[in-house]
């Protein structure tokens, strides 16, 4: 199994660095951070047939694992500003990606401007790392 | 118990703006205005600051070109030390400049403006955005990301991140350069030229198609601002600054970066948050200029490099004096990356680059200083005035998206003249004066960068300031 973790987010905004810090806890995967998820994304996703995108969700209450549906339906804005959806359909027209894609989205309230993240985002980093790494380990033992 | 700071209103920093078109009781287009509605206040923020702090702090004013900011704050602390960075620091600021110029024009040229340029500025909208030129042209997508993770692979070899790199300093760099990030640099060369030369290819290819667009998408008289190096040529870290009129006259010269404020002003509006830039002798609004890569192409007699000598030739003949055709920033922008790439391998094969002395050392030795350099967007000016243990006392960041406003605002009106049929608003209107908008990258904080969908308000207005009709798609 190649998989690569994505997360997602600016560690200066409280909790939408939530990503961030579940994938301080992961191993076993490359990480890639970035503020928001751009065209350069795709790309980076070639040599991976498991990706596991990480991201702060205001409606979320606890972390939890879907897949990205894909082809996407619209393109968006290409804002800064892409979704998962985007960016997998993206890699796989552009660079032949055949993999599983997955988004897990992360409790997230406080977008303040601060570098510290909430009681409550703080108490998921664990339960979020321990799913994300189930489910490499998943990956990496059952056949696709 | 620590202080805490709130900021409020949060603002929205992926840029918001709104354009009015006022009507007259013709019926037709009088005047139009780029309203640029979002509040930043970086320079309140540095106030009480430590001035050795500020690059890391203008790192964060932009998620595009935060090179820029990092560069010209760092130069503004080498006038506070008064010292000169060993040269392996000028060299590694030159390079990610470089490296920033190429990522930034790439993500709008490539990105945000082919799908009007490749697809048609009147073909569906639902087809006119990535996923469509991802069906049509997916060679020419790959080639543009892969210009912009070179753009940002440099960055991040050198300032250990893509976005927001901590790694300027007062009196040079953070850390010296690898051998092996270098090398690893080097390979991207060939392969970005080739990329580069393929996409000037097919913009010159469709010029002649597009000359409505090109004629009435801000083509208007101005003066031309930007920064060159002692030979007259093209530059983006150091130098004086040159002034071109229309009829590409020089109309100032060797001016000093140190001295801006004798020359540029900055007058405000009350319908938007941007400032309007002038030429001072001239006053406002008569001293509009334009900056960025059509004017760094208009006051640089050549580039230096000769690839991008080539296509400056040529560029420069389409016009007797100054090229003043907005809609040919597009093609600046590709020259000027060209040319980013040519510098880039000159200086990854300068053996000073690898220099293990990055930072001259000293205490405050003035307390006021201004660094500059040309960000992607046009020339930037850091402004900061320090009390005697190097507090911050007051920045003033003039930015090139506020010396290209009166510019855009042209650009608007000339687009809503054109092509606004009152009555009649179509999803084609609305995206050529977006497309004039484009023309100009413009970083409202750092931002607006949208393909098809920019959060653009526009409301026609009676003389009385009436709302008739208006498209909301923030």
């Amino acid at each position: 199994m190649r998989a690569l973790i994505i997360a997602i987010g600016n560690r200066l905004r409280a909790d939408d660095g939530v990503a961030h810090r579940v994938a301080d806890l992961l191993t076993g995967a490359p990480i890639r951070r970035v503020h928001q998820l751009t065209p350069e994304v795709a790309a980076d996703m070639q040599e991976a047939d498991t990706v596991i995108f990480l991201d702060a969700d205001p409606a979320a209450d606890h972390p939890s694992l879907e897949r990205v549906q894909s082809p996407a339906q619209t393109a968006g804005s290409l804002s800064h500003s892409m979704t998962p959806e985007v960016v997998v359909t993206m890699a796989s027209r552009l660079y032949g990606f055949q993999g599983d894609a997955w988004l897990c989205r992360l409790y997230a309230r406080d977008f303040s401007a601060s570098p510290e993240i909430s009681p409550e985002a703080a108490a998921q980093l664990e339960p979020a790392a321990q799913l994300i790494q189930n489910l490499l380990e998943t990956r990496c033992t059952s056949p696709r | 118990m620590a202080e805490r700071i709130v900021i409020h209103p949060v603002t929205r920093i992926e840029g918001h703006a709104k354009i009015s078109i006022y009507v007259g009781a013709s019926g037709e287009v009088e005047s139009a205005q780029f309203h640029v509605t979002e509040f930043r206040g970086f320079e309140k923020i540095c106030e009480g600051r430590p001035f050795h702090e500020m690059p890391g702090l203008m790192s964060r004013v932009c998620g595009i070109c935060p090179v820029s900011h990092v560069i010209a704050s760092s130069k503004a602390g080498d006038g506070l030390l008064g010292v000169d960075p060993p040269p392996a620091a000028i060299l590694q600021r030159r390079l990610l400049n470089y490296a920033q110029v190429l990522q930034s024009h790439a993500l709008s040229f490539f990105h945000l403006s082919s799908p009007d340029l490749l697809l048609g500025l009147d073909s569906p909208p639902e087809k006119r955005n990535i996923f469509g030129m991802v069906e049509r042209e997916p060679d020419f997508i790959r080639r543009g990301i892969r210009l912009r993770q070179f753009g940002q692979r440099v960055i991040e070899l050198a300032g250990g991140k893509r976005v927001h790199p901590v790694w300027g300093a007062p009196g040079g760099v953070l850390q010296p350069l690898t051998k092996v990030a270098r090398d690893e640099m080097a390979g991207w060369i060939t392969e970005s030229i080739d990329s580069l030369q393929v996409a000037l290819g097919r913009l010159k290819s469709l010029l002649d198609s597009l000359q409505e667009e090109i004629q009435h998408l801000g083509n208007f008289p101005s003066l031309f601002l930007g920064t060159v190096n002692p030979d007259g040529g093209l530059e983006f870290y150091d130098g004086a600054i040159r002034i071109v009129d229309s009829e590409g006259n020089i109309v100032a010269d060797r001016l000093d970066p140190q001295r801006y404020n004798t020359f540029i002003e900055e007058a405000s509006e009350e319908w938007t948050f941007i400032k309007f830039a002038y030429y001072k002798p001239l006053g406002y609004p008569g001293g509009k200029y334009r900056v960025g890569p059509l004017a760094r192409l208009n006051v640089a007699q050549h580039a230096g490099t000769p690839l991008a000598d080539r296509e400056m030739r040529e560029f420069k003949q389409r016009s007797r004096g100054a090229v003043c055709e907005s809609f040919h920033y597009h093609l600046a922008r590709l020259i000027e990356m060209l040319h980013s790439v040519e510098r880039i391998e000159e200086l990854l094969n300068d053996p000073e680059l690898l220099g293990e002395d990055v930072r001259a050392r000293a205490l405050p030795n003035r307390k006021e200083a201004v660094g500059s350099c040309e960000a992607p967007r046009g020339t930037l000016f850091h402004h900061y005035t320090v009390d005697h243990d190097g507090t911050m006392r007051k920045a003033n960041l003039v930015i090139a998206t506020g010396q290209n406003n009166q510019a855009m605002n042209m650009a608007v009106e000339q687009a809503a003249r054109r092509f606004v049929r009152p009555g009649q608003l179509t999803e084609g209107m609305l995206n050529r004066v977006e497309a004039a908008i484009r023309c100009y990258d413009p970083c409202l904080s750092c931002s607006t960068h949208a393909i098809g969908r920019m959060p653009l308000i526009i409301e026609l207005r009676d003389k009385s300031g009436h709302v008739f009709e208006r498209i909301d798609r923030s």
